[in-house]
């Protein structure tokens, strides 16, 4: 039997963690401290990036999965690709805006 | 002096870029079949992931240990966007594509009735944006070799 709810709390997971993941480059670009304490505890502030962000989306599908939320198909692709492109825009604005500044 | 296991290290990982980008277009192929090999989807989807994270720990081995010395000569070159845009959104938006390839054999594995009817939207969008990711991925990492080619081009005709 298939389980719509583990795909559903997989997609929600990856929005929420999409835009966790943008918001970071503006927070430790603009804050040293950030920047900073993710370099001391893991070496490189962009390893750290990644560890935390898949980390954050882990425990968010786990959340998630233990609820009953379940997304129509429909609603799910949707939220897809409003991650995707929240990210790219929050990502690729971000270093457009200060390359221009 | 560049040894040729670090000039191997940043070719496979672009490899491994191109090979996901590639199993991204097979699967979103497969998805459209009448009847879809719901097994073939998942083991590929599996490969897809694996080839991913692979190409994250080559990427970042490389990235983390030996790009600083190219990032300086970019950003002293001709193409400085090359690293200011370039790599800076490249290192980051991957983190988008290693997300939907960790999760798409378990969307896929979760899925299998759906999927087996003809019913399989959601994994070809999946893989829809593993493709457009990776396009985009390949196309920056381009911008990055030619802005390092000009960095390194413009210190030689300096005599630097």
């Amino acid at each position: 039997m298939d389980d719509t709810k583990l795909a559903s709390s997989l997609i929600l997971a990856f929005f929420i963690a999409s835009i966790f993941s943008g918001a970071l480059v503006i927070v430790k670009e603009e804050n040293k401290a950030v920047y900073n304490a993710l370099k001391a505890a893991f070496g490189h502030h962009w390893v750290g990036h990644g560890i935390v962000t898949l980390i954050l989306f882990a425990i968010l599908a786990f959340i998630f999965n233990l609820g009953g939320l379940r997304l129509s198909e429909g609603t799910a692709i949707l939220v897809l690709w409003v991650g995707v492109v929240l990210n790219l825009l929050l990502i690729a604005g971000y270093f457009i805006i200060h390359l221009l500044s | 002096m560049i040894s040729q296991g670090l000039l191997l290290s940043a070719a496979i990982h672009a490899f491994l870029g191109l090979l996901a980008l590639l199993l991204g277009v097979w699967i979103a192929a497969e998805v459209r079949k009448r009847e879809i090999d719901v097994d073939l989807v998942y083991k590929l989807s599996i490969v897809l992931a694996v080839i991913v994270w692979l190409s994250w720990i080559t990427g970042g081995w490389w990235y983390v240990l030996y790009y600083p010395e190219d990032k300086a000569i970019i950003k002293a070159g001709p193409m400085a966007y090359a690293h200011g845009f370039g790599m800076e959104t490249k290192e980051h938006i991957f983190y988008t594509g290693l997300l939907i390839a960790t999760m798409l054999p378990v969307i896929v594995s979760s899925l299998k009735e759906k999927i087996a009817s003809g019913n399989a939207k959601l994994v070809f969008h999946l893989a829809l944006a593993i493709i457009i990711g990776g396009i985009v991925l390949e196309g920056l990492g381009g911008l990055i070799s030619i802005g390092a080619k000009a960095g390194w081009m413009a210190k030689a005709a300096v005599g630097g």
